[in-house]
């Protein structure tokens, strides 16, 4: 179940790198899929870069916390306890996520007006609310699969290149104004 | 005082047919108890009142009344109901009128956005109690189905404005989505392996929905319906999306 239609990694070749989208760790890091750095095996301490990294995922990872949020405040049948039959409650759990989407695009309410409502931080305060210490998580290791290493590397390799970027963004706007992040 | 004196109900009993002359009895009465057999039948159709959706909420509620009750305007209500006349318009018969297209979408969005009981959705919009089930379950496929196109992956024209949302706000470059895991807290299974299996970590019983959002909290893609101890990255594994992109 779910609107899925095209190949997510066709994209137009006016963008400097394949799209991607951002997830937490709990998530494999792949070539599309960009997760935070981890700590090191023996506990090495992050560089101040991927530190600072993480700070900005994270803080683009809150839009997706805003919309599981905004959903279960509207939606009292599946943000408490549901009492419908368990067969059955996909099918509106997705209704609800459709009828989340055309409210949204109807412009009812703002949606500054609707995260009041639902006591959830405005979008520009989003950037200081990220969560700071997440449940430690140790993943799986994958059993000797050699597309999954190799995935693993190219989804490094895309992180890398997505750092490589913020930074040389970052150290051009030094000069103009003041960082925010990379700054202290 | 008698049920039957009183405004605003609508009930069809047998002793009573001068009744049915009443100008809040909206049934149609082709059909009585004593037709089909049912000698001692006490009621045909309950009484009920039924000024609550008939008169209040489309009549005398205000348009900020109105929005509490349904979470939404009366102009995304209406568009609502036309989009979805063709999948839910009833027959009309010579037993009786169908329930109306406006009646079966409030009883669903008023069950989804307050999470209230089927008795008291019933109550409120003088329906039967399975009447009620059976509305919510036609009007949520008909959503899921006729409507699912508006969860879709960004493409085209959409996918610049989602880019240059995530680039604008966090200076993340070419960012397209975030995912994540969210469980929907279900009453624990009556079945002792069914309820294992949904004891997600936090010792309570629920499903997995996994959601993919763009820059605006657009859903752009949805899975739901994994049981509550499955991992997210097991979850994640089995999506259309990945196997779409990794499995080849």
């Amino acid at each position: 179940m779910g609107g899925f239609h095209d190949d997510p990694l066709s994209w137009p070749s006016n963008l400097p790198f394949p799209p991607y989208i951002v997830a937490d760790r709990g998530y494999p890091l792949l070539s599309w899929c960009i997760t935070p750095f981890k700590m090191g095996p023996m506990g090495v301490p992050l560089s101040r870069e991927e530190a600072w990294f993480n700070r900005k995922h994270s803080s683009t990872r809150m839009s997706v916390e805003r919309g599981f949020g905004i959903l279960k405040a509207r939606f009292k049948e599946i943000g408490t306890t549901s009492s419908m039959k368990l067969n059955f409650l996909p099918t509106v759990v997705y209704c609800c996520c459709v009828i989340h989407n055309i409210l949204l695009a109807s412009k009812d309410r703002t949606l500054d007006q609707i995260l009041i409502d639902c006591n959830l931080p405005p979008i520009d305060e989003c950037d200081t609310t990220h969560r700071e210490n997440e449940e430690a998580f140790q993943p799986p290791r994958p059993i000797g699969l050699v597309s999954e290493e190799r995935a693993l590397l190219e989804g490094q390799m895309a992180r890398e290149d997505i750092l490589d970027y913020l930074v040389r963004i970052q150290s051009g706007n030094q000069t103009r104004n003041t960082p925010r992040g990379l700054a202290e | 005082m008698d049920v039957a004196d009183s405004p605003h109900i609508t009930c069809a009993r047998r002793e009573s047919d001068e009744d049915l002359e009443h100008p809040h009895v909206k049934q149609v009465f082709d059909l009585l108890p004593w037709h089909i057999g049912l000698e001692n039948a006490r009621w045909y159709v309950k009484p009920r009142s039924t000024c609550w959706f008939e008169e209040y909420l489309f009549n005398i509620y205000t348009p900020d009344m109105f929005y509490d009750i349904l979470r939404m305007r009366r102009r995304t209500f209406d568009r609502l109901v036309n989009d979805l006349r063709p999948f839910l318009q009833g027959q009309h018969t010579h037993w009786r009128a169908p329930i109306g297209v406006e009646k079966k979408i409030v009883v669903t969005l008023f069950k989804l956005m307050h999470g209230v009981s089927i008795p008291l959705v019933a109550d409120k919009a003088a329906l039967g109690k399975s009447t009620v089930g059976q509305i919510l379950r036609q009007v949520c496929s008909a959503i899921s189905i006729s409507l699912g196109h508006l969860i879709a992956w960004p493409v085209g024209r959409r996918l610049t404005r989602v880019v240059a949302g995530f680039q604008s706000k966090q200076r993340f470059p070419n960012c397209i989505g975030a995912v994540d895991g969210s469980h929907i807290y279900i009453a624990a299974p009556s079945n002792t392996i069914v309820a294992a299996d949904h004891r997600n970590r936090n010792k309570s019983f629920s499903i997995l929905l996994q959601g993919v959002v763009d820059s605006k909290c657009y859903f752009t893609s949805i899975n739901t319906g994994p049981p509550g101890s499955l991992h997210d990255s097991a979850h994640f594994k089995s999506t259309e999306m990945y196997r779409k992109t990794e499995g080849g």
